[in-house]
């Protein structure tokens, strides 16, 4: 592709970062590209793209960062992306970023980005690693057997990127001729021939290396029909090719190419890579980890031990916070209120202004410090490598229930809130167990749903409040779990998908990679706030404030008058008040907004609603309450979140429904069976 | 050739040599991508009677499901 030059005369070249997941790829992505980034989605599939820009001398270099595939068959939708982004959008260069200490299975991506004529530079990444296995790899060596340029570096330290750099503009005016071959054995290369002949003269064929073209038709791969039209003949001719060469094997096509290719690849480095070892065979340090964390009587426990932790540190550190953003956002409307009355602002915008936007965004933002300590905390044990073993370990639990032991970490990132919980979903590759996870991520109770318990806990049950909190946080769980098993069994049949996972080695985080992590799921929180949430509030306000005339958030208003409409559904659960249908009904939007919509109708401000409560309320009507909204509806962002992740309404729809029906039962049972039981 | 039996049956610590993949496109697909090849050799870090194994390939370590390990044979390493 010829350098295209900017308005500065800079050359515009575009680049695609590909490797494996858990090769660095991320941090070189942030590394390179620093602020300048943006997510959207690859068109017509669910998977997301992140691309980003930086500058180098005189290049302005596009960033756009490819899933994190181990290979590039067609099979799975990340593959498929990154396949047909290289092949279709030929970008002017590939960097593949490599894991020094697991070469063999790294290049086997590598390998398949040469074979499709990619301009590929390699990045030797986590170095140090390497280095501190007593790896040592011929860097030279490497370069010459590949056929491209190999840059050490160290992504998470910065290190080997001006190298970088300088190697991708390098590449991108100087694009690599000689290719490297690998070969596929005596047979299988005089049927590439043939093949390779006719198939460049294809339609569609001209896009792509007639090599590589060849190479995966013979493989069987599928991907390849949908772009390329194969004439009859010659699909006869490779089916009778693979049929004798098959029976001449007695093993399919498939493996032997796979095999030569792993050949290739261990005959590269084993000339490249010296590995010290000491005389004895000592167990690495992250084996003995292992040893302990796994053993199948303290894996539990200490699994559990570390939730613990997690739920502390959020807490007891959050807490204190929680109080100093409190007394933010009162200074905050008691500066506004008075500064507006003092410039003779109308009453109403007043009220607007105060009591709505910041009493309203302020209940959200309180909860801000909880949710990025969560998120701290979850990406700490990421980063260092538990979560796979936490998989492993509750992988024994999931499968007894026909679920997947990966399953179970999006629920646990849902306890901060479902949106990323869902988001993260996208590490489980088969599609069933992806949408039961995504069904029942809701029911795990989010932190928006805090404030709704706490204010009634306060108001009852102030002797036992980490109990009653406890209790409606198990009875999620409980819940996911049961409707987990039932979708399974009635919805998803089938069988749970193989369960083979990478155990990455233990790494101390760095303190950078965890707070990226940690931004980028609790951004997506805050941006909930400044907008589905804003836009409820005011939506509250304006409902609580017509028809014109009305007391503000009584039940004459639009507020009042819906809340009447749905009072007489929830009174078998105990709530069937106005003031608590109307807060539920706008918890839909977003289940902060519970208490802030009680806050409105009582007119008062937080604590004093505490003591409101207290009178109207009975604890059995609160605690069924609770429940309800423990359960019922995801809110909107997640209901979103639910229709980005499986592309259609539908399935959202039926988030909707079943936890509205659930949740609805489950109020009722709590407050008729506690009424019977005289509560 | 020496026999070859399930991976699901060998011991902590016992090395090998992967013979046969059974089972159907995709997961061999899945194993092949991770690393897992006829001729890998690999090692058992850790098989408890219930839940998946670790095993070390190279530099690596991979859990597998017990289903799965039933499906890979292995010719011990002596």
């Amino acid at each position: 592709m010829e350098a295209v030059k900017t308005i500065q005369g800079r050359s515009k070249i575009v680049i695609a970062l590909a490797g494996n997941p858990n090769s660095g790829k991320t941090t070189m992505f942030n590394e390179l590209t620093g602020a300048r980034q943006h997510v959207g989605n690859w068109p017509g599939v669910t998977v997301e793209k992140k691309e980003g820009m930086y500058h180098y001398q005189d290049f302005q270099v596009q960033v756009v960062d490819l899933p994190g595939t181990y290979s590039l068959s067609a099979y799975s939708e990340d593959e498929a992306v990154a396949r047909d982004y290289i092949a279709l959008e030929k970008p002017d260069v590939v960097v593949n970023i490599v894991d020094a200490a697991n070469l063999d299975r790294n290049l086997y991506l590598t390998t398949q980005l040469i074979e499709m004529g990619a301009n590929v530079v390699v990045a030797l990444n986590m170095y140090d690693e390497a280095q501190k296995r007593n790896i040592e790899i011929n860097i030279d060596q490497l370069a010459e057997l590949l056929g491209v340029p190999v840059i050490p570096t160290i992504s998470v330290k910065g290190k080997g990127l001006q190298e970088l750099s300088q190697q991708i503009s390098l590449s991108a005016n100087n694009p690599n001729k000689s290719r490297i071959r690998i070969d596929y054995g005596k047979e299988i290369e005089k049927v590439l021939g043939e093949i390779q002949d006719k198939v460049s003269i294809c339609e569609g064929g001209e896009n792509y290396d007639s090599r590589w073209l060849a190479v995966k038709m013979l493989e069987g791969d599928e991907g390849i029909t949908k772009s390329v039209q194969l004439p009859d003949e010659l699909i006869k001719m490779r089916n009778n090719a693979v049929q004798k060469l098959e029976a001449m094997w007695g093993d399919d096509i498939e493996s032997v190419m796979a095999e030569r290719r792993y050949g290739f690849i261990g005959g590269v480095t084993r000339e490249v890579v010296t590995r010290h070892r000491s005389v004895e065979e000592k167990m690495s340090l992250s084996d003995k980890i292992d040893g302990i964390v796994t053993n199948r009587f303290l894996g539990i426990p200490i699994f559990l031990a570390a939730m613990w932790v997690v739920f502390q540190f959020t807490f007891t550190l959050g807490d204190p916070m929680i109080g100093w953003i409190e007394g933010l956002f009162e200074w905050l409307g008691g500066l506004f209120g008075t500064g507006l009355e003092h410039i003779g602002v109308s009453e109403m915008i007043i009220s607007l202004v105060v009591d709505g936007v910041i009493n309203g965004i302020g209940s959200v933002l309180v909860f801000v410090p909880n949710i990025f300590l969560l998120f701290f905390a979850i990406s700490i044990l990421e980063d260092s490598g538990y979560m796979a073993r936490a998989a492993y370990i509750m992988d024994r639990f999931m499968h007894s229930l026909g679920l997947h032991g990966k399953s179970f970490i999006p629920m646990i990132i849902g306890f901060g809130c479902s949106v990323p919980a869902i988001m993260a979903t996208r590490t489980l590759e088969n599609k069933k167990d992806r949408m039961i996870t995504i069904l029942i991520a809701p029911l795990m109770s989010c932190s928006a749903r805090l404030p709704v318990y706490i204010l009634f806990v306060s108001a009852f049950f102030s002797a036992n409040q980490g109990l009653v909190i406890f209790s409606l946080y198990f009875l999620g769980i409980v819940l996911a779990i049961i409707m987990g098993v039932l979708f399974k069994k009635f919805l998803f049949k089938g069988e749970t998908s193989h369960f083979v996972m990478e155990l990455p080695p233990y790494r101390i985080p760095t303190l950078k990679s965890t707070i990226i992590h940690m931004w980028e799921r609790g951004s997506s929180y805050i941006r909930k706030a400044g907008t589905i949430i804003f836009a409820v509030v005011v939506l509250i306000w304006v409902l609580s404030s017509l028809p014109a005339g009305v007391e503000y958030a009584s039940q004459g208003s639009w507020l009042g008058q819906i809340g009447s409409f749905m009072a007489p559904i929830f009174k078998p659960a105990g709530f069937g008040t106005w003031e608590a249908s109307a807060a539920l009904v706008f918890g839909i939007l977003a289940k902060e907004v519970v208490v802030a919509t009680l806050a409105v109708i009582h007119s008062v401000g937080e604590e004093a609603l505490t003591q409101v409560i207290a009178n109207t309320w009975t604890p059995l009507a609160a605690y069924a309450f609770m429940v309800m909204t423990l359960i019922y509806i995801p809110c909107a962002a997640a209901i979103g979140a639910i229709k980005k992740e499986t592309n259609s309404w539908g399935w959202a729809g039926f988030a909707v429904l079943y936890t509205l029906i659930l949740g609805w039962l489950m109020a009722v049972l709590v407050y008729q069976g506690g009424s019977l039981l005289g509560l | 050739m020496e026999k070859a039996y399930p991976l699901g049956f060998m011991q902590r610590g016992q090395e090998g040599i992967i013979r046969e993949m059974a089972g159907g496109l995709k997961m061999r697909q899945r194993l092949t991508e991770m690393g897992m090849v006829k001729g890998s050799e690999i090692k058992i870090i850790r098989n408890d009677s219930h839940g998946p194994l670790i095993i070390s390939l190279g530099e690596e370590r991979l859990a597998i499901g017990r289903g799965v390990s039933h499906k890979i044979l292995i010719e011990e390493k002596k």
